[in-house]
């Protein structure tokens, strides 16, 4: 955010202070005069602590859930092991005592649960009981390749929704506004391991333009390291696109709909009276301030992609934490299942907590 | 799951609908084990290929590690058996290049070959087979893996450097396959010696086979893998260089992409194989029937009508089983056999069929005291003809037919369709009525008796066994063709289990999808599918040996020409 120095810039956030209403009695307190930081401080810290102990609480609450929600599924890991289809597994009481006894699940709950939680204060995560290795190394493996997707669909769903949302809106009602919304709400109304599969149907089955399946090629031989780039992107791409444009339908939506809120407002007329370029009122004043709520649920939204990752994941085959979590489901691998759980709600909290901060700076209302 | 019947669905369906209603000339392609390959011996030198294959985590392909019959083919690329088997399904010499067995049956001695080394060097010896059946008895055996040493292997010494001597406490008579040492792996003693569970050991270095193919690299949870040959192999530098294993999303669209060379699935329709039958660059190999199938079971130990035989009889009947085989198939499949041994198996004998007669299913209900009561749901002394159908999810396609039939003779299903851990929990603990549950496998040699006894002997426990069944004369027959060594006379006894359980009936086999292998003969043309199935047991294309020689019988390497 540039510092609130031009009189144009001071304008914008003023008049918008006046528009939105209720607690206009804390807003006078929370205005940043000069010479008041000193007095703030003290509340402004103890602000941020209760942040800090009520996410603490959040990864508590959701660190027990991630132990309980496993153990809550029908069927238990050494069932999983046993294949339907062959004729081969002969489930005597022994083996199966002799697994539980191993993984430690013969223990009553909560002294798995105290386990569990004493392991976690050491940040051991435990063994797969499926895979047989450190859990630890599955999450290094496959975390890499989730944040890419994230963070690549993300960007580009921000990007998509933005521009879109802001343009939009300012050409409300007119046929571009009209098709934009349809398109979007018509992605959006489909699951999106359909539009996953429709996608990979046209353009991995019949177009041939991108890979079946997985995060790279297998064995590849040749190519040095722009090669792998090159192979690990032809991959990503779908997959991004298509977890992008579910995220950006509502990015679109929330940003079409606090644009809209902003365009009969009294300073985009003084910045049109002054002469300013279109381009520079829609992006510079609109948007600018209608950026505050949709940075806001932006986290909410974080939590969503997440959760929407994992089926792309599934559909592609996309080796990352969600192709992990759900095998791990089908399996009853605990400590897996844990492990994962874990770290994807740290994803989420952690973006929830960055949208809060940035949040944060942007509006001063919530800065105090 | 849905995914894939989407996607092979619309590949089908796309096809059909580019190429018409498909003419299908070269229709009834033939059933043969294995697929027409030049003459062995009169060929040239082709270039040595490498091979990419789907690929799904099976685990460590370590002996102790490996999940399900893919994982024990993986396993036996790196380690190898005493004996094994071509296409022919003959047993052929391996690491034991002459062995006999006593007049009782009793005792059987190994003479291993000369001068096989593990891959890190050191010698394979008659101490390491020993050590191998000691260790893996000592071991608390995961359920994964399948190949387990029969508790009739009382011994087994090594007598010198070269030769090793079984000692059993009853005559076995599939002593040379499944179960026996055919699927059993030698390990090295100066490798596994120190592991104290090998089970849990995920390690790749322990994996110092003596095996025509080294493990170069795995990646844990998404399944690939890649084997190198190992040049120094004791039958010779192996034909195929490299084995890939690629996890694919859809195995056949990427044969067709060209990402695979070959790929399976079974009970494909016609429509769906058109493409690739007019694909010039592809051709298809059809498996013997059997290797996989469904059967609906009732369970007996509930009691009521469900242990009543006029029931099960009355629901055989109210099913067609030739309709599903159309239906759900387009008749690439058998209909199920109520005697369980598919046709074309050299055990299987003809048993009732319990042919498709809803009349007769009708008055069999009738007769048994079943009467039709409100709202269409037939009345027996225990209560209303309304039970639970229990099957995986999602849902086989078998199952809504099932209710659907059994509907329209007055007894009422809900289908219930669990996922794999809760299906098998509800299946272990008896907490079924009606279930739907799959298996595989029944074409091969272990299908012959072994398996039988497994499902229908009252003195196993498996997913797949016959729920609440119990019958002394079944039991006794599987037990002792256990102990026949005389085939034509352990034939018979498994003949007569075949006619005792069709008729008892305590499940029902409802279809045995036909296997189908599309793969691209350009790379690599001499698949087969073998006698018997791999190690006996697997029903799978993957034989090591096609891959060592290039060439489905004997042990005589094709010549190749190096960096094809």
């Amino acid at each position: 955010m540039a510092a609130e120095g031009t009189t144009a810039e001071l304008a914008a956030p003023s008049s918008r202070r006046e528009l939105s209403e209720p607690d206009g009695a804390a807003e006078t307190v929370a205005v940043p005069l000069p010479g008041t930081e000193a007095r703030l401080r003290p509340s402004r810290r103890r602000r941020g602590r209760q942040l800090v102990v009520s996410y603490l609480l959040t990864v508590f609450v959701l660190i027990t859930a991630n132990f309980a929600l496993p153990r809550a599924l029908p069927g238990d890991p050494v069932d999983a092991l046993l294949s339907g289809e062959s004729p081969h597994y002969v489930h005597s009481d022994v083996i199966r005592a002799q697994l539980n006894e191993y993984y430690g699940l013969d223990l009553p709950l909560w002294d798995q649960y105290r386990k569990y939680l004493g392991d976690l204060a050491t940040g051991e995560l435990g063994t797969s009981i499926r895979y047989n290795v450190p859990v630890a190394q599955l999450v290094a493996e496959r975390l890499p390749w989730t944040l890419l997707l994230l963070s690549t669909s993300i960007t580009l769903a921000i990007m998509i929704g933005w521009v879109t949302g802001v343009n939009s809106a300012w050409r409300r009602g007119r046929l571009a506004d009209r098709g934009l919304l349809t398109l979007f709400l018509g992605v959006h109304s489909f699951p999106v391991f359909f539009v996953g599969s429709l996608a990979l149907f046209a353009f991995g089955v019949k177009l041939g333009w991108v890979p079946l399946a997985g995060t790279r090629t297998y064995f590849a031989t040749a190519g040095g390291a722009l090669e792998a780039v090159r192979d690990v992107a032809h991959h990503l791409v779908l997959p991004a696109l298509v977890l992008a444009l579910q995220f950006a339908t509502s990015q679109y939506l929330n940003m079409r709909a606090s644009m809209v809120g902003e365009l009969g407002s009294d300073y985009l007329l003084a910045g049109r009276a002054k002469g300013l370029r279109e381009r520079r009122i829609k992006y510079r004043y609109a948007a600018r301030n209608a950026l505050l709520p949709v940075v806001a649920v932006t986290g909410v939204h974080i939590g969503a992609a997440v959760t929407q990752s994992i089926l792309v994941e599934t559909v592609f085959a996309y080796q990352g934490l969600g192709r992990l979590t759900f095998d791990a489901v089908a399996f009853r691998d605990y400590p897996t299942l844990q492990a994962c759980f874990l770290v994807l709600t740290l994803v989420v909290v952690t973006a929830n907590f960055a949208a809060d901060a940035v949040n944060a700076r942007l509006d001063p209302r919530v800065r105090a | 799951m849905d995914r894939r019947r989407f996607l092979i669905g619309s590949v089908g369906v796309g096809g059909a609908l580019v190429l018409g209603a498909c003419a299908r000339t070269e229709d009834e392609s033939p059933t043969g084990t294995t697929a027409t390959t030049p003459d062995s011996g009169t060929e040239g030198a082709l270039p040595r290929p490498t091979l990419s294959l789907a690929g799904n985590d099976i685990g460590l392909p370590s002996p102790f590690t490996y999940m399900r019959g893919p994982g024990l083919v993986h396993a036996t690329l790196v380690y190898d058996t005493l004996v094994w088997k071509d296409s022919s399904g003959e047993i052929l010499p391996w690491l034991a290049e002459e062995f006999e067995a006593s007049d009782d049956g009793r005792t059987h001695t190994f003479q291993l070959r000369e001068g096989i080394t593990w891959h890190d060097g050191q010698p394979l010896t008659a101490e390491d087979v020993a050590f191998t059946f000691e260790y893996f008895n000592a071991q608390t055996l995961s359920p994964q893996v399948i190949a387990q040493p029969f508790p009739q292997i009382e011994e087994v010494r090594a007598t010198d450097d070269r030769t090793v001597e079984f000692q059993l406490a009853s005559p076995l008579a599939d002593f040379y396959g499944f179960g026996g040492v055919g699927s059993i792996l030698i390990v090295p003693q100066h490798i596994w010696s120190d592991v104290a569970d090998a089970t849990t050991a995920s390690d790749p270095a322990l994996l110092v086979g003596s095996g025509p193919f080294k493990l170069e690299s795995y990646t844990q949870g998404e399944g690939a893998y890649l084997y190198t040959a190992n040049d120094d192999y004791f039958l010779g530098t192996p034909f195929v260089e490299r084995l890939e294993y690629r996890p694919v999303g859809e195995a056949l669209p990427a044969v067709v992409a060209g990402d695979l060379d070959a790929a399976s699935a079974p009970g494909l329709r016609p429509e769906v194989l058109a493409p690739f039958r007019d694909n010039p660059s592809l051709e298809i190999l059809e498996a013997p029937p059997g290797n996989f199938g469904s059967a609906l079971y009732w369970n007996l130990a509930k009691g009521g009508a469900l242990a009543d035989v006029n029931f099960r009889h009355a629901c055989a009947r109210a099913i067609d089983r030739e309709d599903m085989v159309e239906r759900l198939h387009g008749g690439n499949a058998q209909r199920g056999n109520p005697g369980w041994v598919p046709e074309g198996n050299p055990a299987h004998v003809d048993v009732e069929q319990y042919e498709f007669d809803r009349a007769q299913a009708e008055s069999l209900l009738d007769e048994a005291g079943y009467t039709l009561g409100d709202g269409g749901v037939r009345q027996g002394p225990d209560g209303p003809l309304r039970f639970s159908l229990l099957t995986t999810n999602p849902p086989p396609p078998t199952a809504d037919l099932v209710k659907t039939a059994l509907g329209e003779v007055g007894i009422e299903l809900t289908v219930e369709s669990l996922d794999t851990p809760a299906f098998n929990k509800r299946v272990i603990a008896g907490d079924t009525e009606m279930s739907i549950i799959g298996f595989g496998g029944m074409n091969t040699d272990y299908g012959e008796g072994g398996y039988l006894r497994q499902v229908y002997s009252s003195k196993t426990k498996i997913t797949q066994h016959a729920q609440g069944y119990e019958n002394p004369e079944v039991d006794r027959l599987l037990e002792e063709q256990q102990v026949t060594l005389d085939e034509e006379e352990r034939r018979k006894l498994v003949g007569q289990v075949q006619e005792l359980i069709a008729e008892d009936l305590p499940l029902l086999p409802l279809v045995y999808p036909t296997g189908f292998t599309i793969f691209n003969p350009d790379s690599f043309a001499e698949w087969y599918y073998t006698e018997g199935g791999v190690a006996s047991t697997v029903p799978t294309i993957e034989n090591k040996h096609v891959f060592i020689t290039g060439r489905d019988t004997g042990l005589e390497i094709r010549p190749f020409e190096e960096g094809g």
